[in-house]
């Protein structure tokens, strides 16, 4: 230990001496800390006004590990060879300690030094965020980040340069030697376990090589908002605020770490065998003078000697160097292990989603009854007994049926002999023995465990059924994916807890397997009875939140409900109630918000209660803030709706930071829980979700008194955009009356409806012919572009004749109205312009007439260009 | 007692060179001079003996230990301090630092207090005590040689192996460092291997000639001197005749006189009784078929 403290003194007083290490580490600190400085003095670039350490920490997570990882490089390397560069070395010939003694002591006196800088850079991070106005109690994120992320990283790069810089003799030389032969290897190694389908990823993601990508995207100043916030902050604002899990971070770290941190052990030590203290006596290649390859032999032959081990190593000391490799084989063998799971698990997804098995469920079949009682445990698995309730509501009797449950739980009968189960993947066939005869009423007991989850396979891009064959035939490595970088994201954690019916029961499934969701509406009753631990807030959407009990806490509801639509939400949530009972669960740092947000949440439910009386009858809201998984910081992807399932309103984390003023105060927030109750009164096909989902949009907007236009301003507008214009269109079409009693008649309706369906009713109550607007703007993708032409103005004694033309130069049958406007009065006609000719219109009056107006109002679905002619003036 | 006993030490590298071939050394107390001609294989018996060398064959043997068993290497570094020949300390340390260092490396179980008397003391037996706070980077060649002794004795060796110690210096600083050896070869062995004579003979009781990779001579510098009585003549230069074998020059009254090493005496000489160390050691040499490498002030 005083040896140890000997070399620690040494190295701090050499270093801190070193010009080399201050520049070094001067740079280091200014870089990792300058994003954080910027917003600790800059707060108003906070989207909300206010400082969580969200922003701090995602700065920390993108760019801390790679900055560690060159400034461990660096000082290492330095470190090692200042004093065989300076000659110096040759001191520690006669020193009693062994080879490996000597480079473990500078070893840890070097990681000590690097680990310092890195808390350093991280202490910065924290005292922005302090100063900036997060609490301290918020900020335990940011010690996590350092520890997990950041601490690894900079230990195991100490290790790897300090070995490469002892091995090859010479900084440069450990440098450019080591990036290209792990970069050749890695590429070598890889096209030889290609020919066995498999790859092995870099040490990239471990390091976040991407995340230092970002950092001059934190200052690009250049490219501003609309209120002049810079882009680049802009995602750094909307870090997540959600607790740190620990445990999902090492679950995601390990398989990413799992070669290249032993592989730096490894390098370390190795080098004791090549530390020089003795000096190289190798046999030499004799080099025939006219050798045609004579000077890259002698480069060889410089290498070898060079290379030669030192002398007289105890064997302790080469047993250890073995370890080291050892250590690598291990590593490897865990990622070829975890590698293999995940393929596994990919290869049973893949059979079950292939095979279409097991047939649906035969309609008359019904699931009348559920009771779920259990447990949830901190580490996200669940035990429950389930009792499910079938009837035959069909004429035939029924033997089997088929149903959904989450890949992560196992099912098993508890007891019934009448019942067997058959499994693949996420899909059950439940057995009937007898068979459930018409009118017949069976409950069926099952004792279901495990850890409801999502794997996310690596590489995995759009439908899994499409993407994984490929992967499958794939022989080149650059086709292959390092399955061993998959993730299996748990649906109970602190940060966000997501529990669907699927993961409390099996739940029957009538739609054919190739569809991506089964439409049919199955209402049944719903006990749930869940004890779960008491950091956790959980709240189901029968209305109910989670209550304490001693160290755990106990949620409990009853309801009849759609059992395909059961949800039980929350995560590790600070409470705030607010006016008229309903209950707001943030995450910690967002207590400072919640005032503000949750005036914003009731004026929204109170505006509810006003519109939509039906929707607010009764209810209970619980709000509760969605997290995103821990890893990913940021939240630029998918970004999720608000959801409402019940009375639980789940609102996205940006809600709160972000986003929070303005989407709410847009009553962005009434408009959705709008939707999603209109969407829940009646089940719709799966095609038509998006088609309903922007139709209730456009009739809730309306109703709000929010501005809506039909008209586009460039043809790359995205299906939502068009599809609610042309809903605008729609509503003149058939008048704001007839559609929300057609819409009311639509939901009053049972079983699963289209947008077919609707249409039929709108044309029946209207009397207009909708067809080929359905076609043209629903089914079809079509926007019409218009625009005037050959307007003549004539007089003929003393009455007026206006004429002219109206063309589509894009696709769409369009019904525009066309105005003139007289010295007097202004008159209309509907001009009906097919898909890409013209329509001719005249008006005659005794006025004179000032203009032609091409759809003034914006009613008419359309694309309009800035040169395009929509108004011609009498002259 | 002997220290180190060496005995059939031979070193043949990788490329086939042999340069050891069969050495029989006893080393013990006082001041043991080490001469040779460049390439005698000096340097490789100096690194065999600090163990920075494994020798072909042969048997070292430490105070009765043995350097292959690899438990013993640790103590019979200890044993040793040394100074190799291109020496230069950490530039960034100071002396006083510099020697702290280099004691926690050798596990001087020392309390803190007492280890900083030591390296004054140390630092004022090489004459640094004045420069001790100054960081070593700014020495001079001769500063950095006695910091190298002060170093080399830190641990309190048995023996100190000193490597071509004033080689490149200027008369004064090679005549201080003499000094300093001196001074610690009055309480511990020293090695000194060096190709100048004059350093061997201002300061050693025994020496010994390496050349070729055997020991040609080990007996104390008079030895070496009654061996080349008899056998050097003295010749003035102009009239001296073609073929001679010059030991060494010298001028007396203006005049330039050769100092021959042959047999039977040369015509117009005259014997050469006052024999110094370097004449006997050229003579010696050249009597066994080698040229010597020397180096005079």
């Amino acid at each position: 230990m005083r040896l140890l403290l000997a070399f620690i003194r040494h190295e701090i007083a050499m270093q801190s001496r070193s010009m080399r290490f201050r520049a070094t580490a001067a740079a280091y600190l200014v870089v990792a800390s300058a994003s954080a400085v910027l917003f600790a003095l800059r707060p108003d670039l906070f989207w909300s006004g206010q400082a969580t350490p969200g922003p701090f920490v995602a700065t920390m997570q993108l760019t801390h590990p790679g900055l560690a990882a060159i400034v461990a490089w660096v000082i290492a390397v330095d470190a090692i060879n200042r004093e065989r560069e300076s000659n110096a070395f040759v001191a520690l010939m006669l020193n009693p300690i062994g080879n490996l003694g000597y480079v473990v002591r500078r070893y840890v006196a070097v990681a000590l030094i690097v680990v310092t800088l890195t808390a350093i850079a991280a202490l910065v991070n924290f005292g922005c965020a302090v100063s900036a106005g997060a609490s301290p109690a918020d900020c335990d994120s940011i010690a996590w980040v350092w520890l997990l992320w950041v601490v690894p990283v900079a230990i195991a790069m100490s290790a790897f340069a300090l070995g490469a810089g002892t091995i090859a003799g010479n900084g440069m030389v450990a440098t450019v030697g080591t990036i290209l032969l792990l970069g050749i290897s890695l590429g070598i190694g890889n096209d030889l376990l290609a020919k066995v389908g498999r790859t092995v990823e870099g040490p990239g993601e471990w390091i976040n090589t991407d995340g230092l990508a970002f950092l001059p995207f934190f200052f690009d100043q250049r490219s501003t908002d609309e209120d002049g916030r810079p882009t680049g902050l802009w995602l750094l604002s909307q870090a997540s605020d959600g607790p740190f899990e620990p445990r999902e971070a090492i679950r995601y770290l390990l398989p990413r770490s799992a070669i290249w941190a032993p592989l730096s052990a490894a390098a370390l030590l190795v080098s004791p065998v090549f530390l020089r203290r003795t000096r190289p006596d190798a046999k030499p290649w004799k080099i025939r003078p006219n050798h045609p390859l004579r000077t890259y032999l002698a480069y060889a032959k410089q290498l070898k000697e060079h290379m030669t081990p030192d002398a007289a190593l105890p064997r302790a000391e080469l047993a250890i160097a073995c370890s080291g490799v050892a250590l690598v084989a291990l590593g490897f063998v865990f990622v070829w292990r975890t590698d293999e799971e995940y393929r596994r698990l990919a290869r049973e997804r893949f059979a079950a989603e292939s095979a279409e098995w097991p047939e649906p469920t035969p309609p008359g079949l019904e699931l009348r009854r559920v009771g779920v009682r259990g447990a949830a445990t901190r580490d996200g698995a669940l035990a429950l007994r389930v009792t499910e309730t079938f009837h035959n509501a069909g004429p035939t009797p029924v033997a089997r049926a088929a149903l959904e449950l989450n890949h992560g739980l196992a099912a098993r009968v508890d007891g019934d002999r009448t019942v067997t189960i058959a499994r693949r993947w996420d899909r059950l066939e439940m057995r009937f023995a007898p068979p459930l005869a018409p009118g017949e009423e069976r409950t069926v007991a099952l004792a279901i465990d495990g850890v409801p989850s999502t794997v996310r396979f690596r590489g995995e891009k759009g439908k899994f059924i499409e993407w994984y064959p490929g992967i499958e035939q794939a022989r080149l490595a650059l086709w292959i994916p390092d399955f061993s970088r998959s993730h299996t994201e748990r649906n109970i954690s602190a940060r966000q807890t997501t529990l669907a019916s699927p993961h409390l029961f099996p739940l029957p499934r009538y739609a054919p397997w190739k569809d991506e969701t089964d439409p049919r509406y199955q209402k049944g009753e719903l006990q749930l009875e869940l004890t779960h631990p008491a950091e956790l807030t959980l709240a189901s959407d029968a209305g109910a939140v989670g209550r304490r009990e001693g160290e755990s806490a106990r949620l409990a509801s009853a309801s009849t409900q759609n059992l395909a639509d059961v949800l039980i939400l929350g995560g590790a949530r600070t409470e705030k109630q607010l006016p008229g009972g309903t209950r707001l669960f943030v995450v910690r740092p967002h207590r400072s918000y919640a005032d503000e947000r949750a005036a914003a949440i009731s004026d929204s439910l109170d505006r509810i209660a006003e519109l939509w009386p039906e929707m607010a009858a009764g209810a209970q809201w619980v709000a509760l803030e969605a997290c995103r998984p821990f890893r990913m910081v940021l939240r630029w992807e998918n970004e999720p709706e608000t959801a409402i399932t019940g009375a639980i309103l789940e609102l996205p984390e940006s809600a709160f930071t972000a986003m929070g003023r303005r989407s709410l105060r847009e009553q962005r927030l009434a408009s959705r829980l709008r939707v999603r109750y209109l969407l829940s009164r009646r089940a719709v096909t799966a095609d038509d979700a998006q088609f309903f989902r922007i139709f209730y949009d456009a009739l809730a907007a309306r109703e709000l008194g929010v501005e809506q236009k039909a008209i586009l301003d460039s043809l790359a507008e995205d299906t939502g955009d068009k599809m609610r214009a042309a809903m605008v269109d729609l509503r003149r079409r058939v008048g704001a009356r007839r559609m929300d009693e057609a819409v009311a008649e639509f939901l009053s309706r049972p079983g699963t409806g289209s947008s077919k369906e609707l249409f039929d009713i709108l044309e029946q109550r209207s009397s207009v012919v909708l067809k080929r607007f359905y076609d043209d703007y629903v089914i079809g993708r079509s926007v019409p572009s218009l625009e005037l032409s050959g307007v003549k103005f004539e007089r003929t004694g003393d009455r007026w004749s206006v004429s002219g033309s109206v063309t589509n130069k894009e696709s769409g049958e369009a019904l525009c109205p066309v105005f003139l406007r007289t010295e007097i009065d202004r008159n209309s006609t509907i001009v009906t312009v097919p898909d890409g000719g013209s329509a001719e219109f005249t008006f005659r009056t005794p006025y004179k007439p000032l203009g032609v107006e091409l759809d003034p109002n914006g009613e008419c679905f359309r694309y309009q260009a800035k040169t395009a002619r929509v108004g011609v003036t009498y002259r | 007692m002997e220290m180190i006993t060496v005995r059939g030490l031979r070193k043949v590298y990788g490329d086939g060179r042999e340069a050891l071939c069969g050495i029989d050394l006893e080393i013990g107390e006082g001041m043991l001079g080490v001469l040779g001609p460049n390439g005698a294989g000096k340097t490789t018996l100096l690194s065999i003996l600090v163990l920075a060398l494994e020798p072909t064959e042969g048997e070292r043997v430490y105070a009765g230990l043995d350097p292959r068993d690899s438990a013993s290497r640790a103590a019979i570094r200890r044993m040793i301090g040394y100074l190799p020949q291109d020496f230069r300390p950490l530039g960034e340390l100071t002396a006083r630092e510099y020697l702290a260092h280099c004691a926690a490396l050798r596990e001087i179980p020392l309390r803190r207090r007492a280890l900083r008397e030591r390296i004054d003391l140390l630092l004022e037996a090489v004459g640094l005590h004045e420069a001790a706070s100054r960081r070593s980077g700014t020495y001079s060649g001769g500063m950095r040689r006695r910091l190298g002794i002060a170093q080399a004795l830190i641990h309190s060796p048995r023996l100190v192996v000193v490597d071509e110690p004033t080689a490149g210096l200027d008369p004064e600083e090679r005549i201080r460092f003499r000094t300093v050896i001196t001074e610690v070869a009055e309480e511990t062995a020293v090695l000194l291997s060096t190709h100048i004579v004059e350093d061997v003979e201002a300061t050693c009781e025994r020496i010994v000639v390496v050349a070729g990779g055997s020991v040609l001579f080990d007996d104390a510098p008079t030895a070496l001197m009654h061996l080349a009585l008899g056998r050097l003549w003295a010749v003035e230069a102009a009239a001296a005749p073609e073929g001679l074998l010059i030991v060494s020059r010298r001028v007396e009254d203006e005049q330039q006189w050769l100092i021959v090493a042959a047999d039977e005496r040369p015509v117009n000489s005259s014997p050469h009784d006052d024999v110094t160390l370097e004449e006997a050691y050229a003579t010696f040499l050249l009597h066994r078929g080698f040229a010597p490498s020397t180096e005079t002030t």
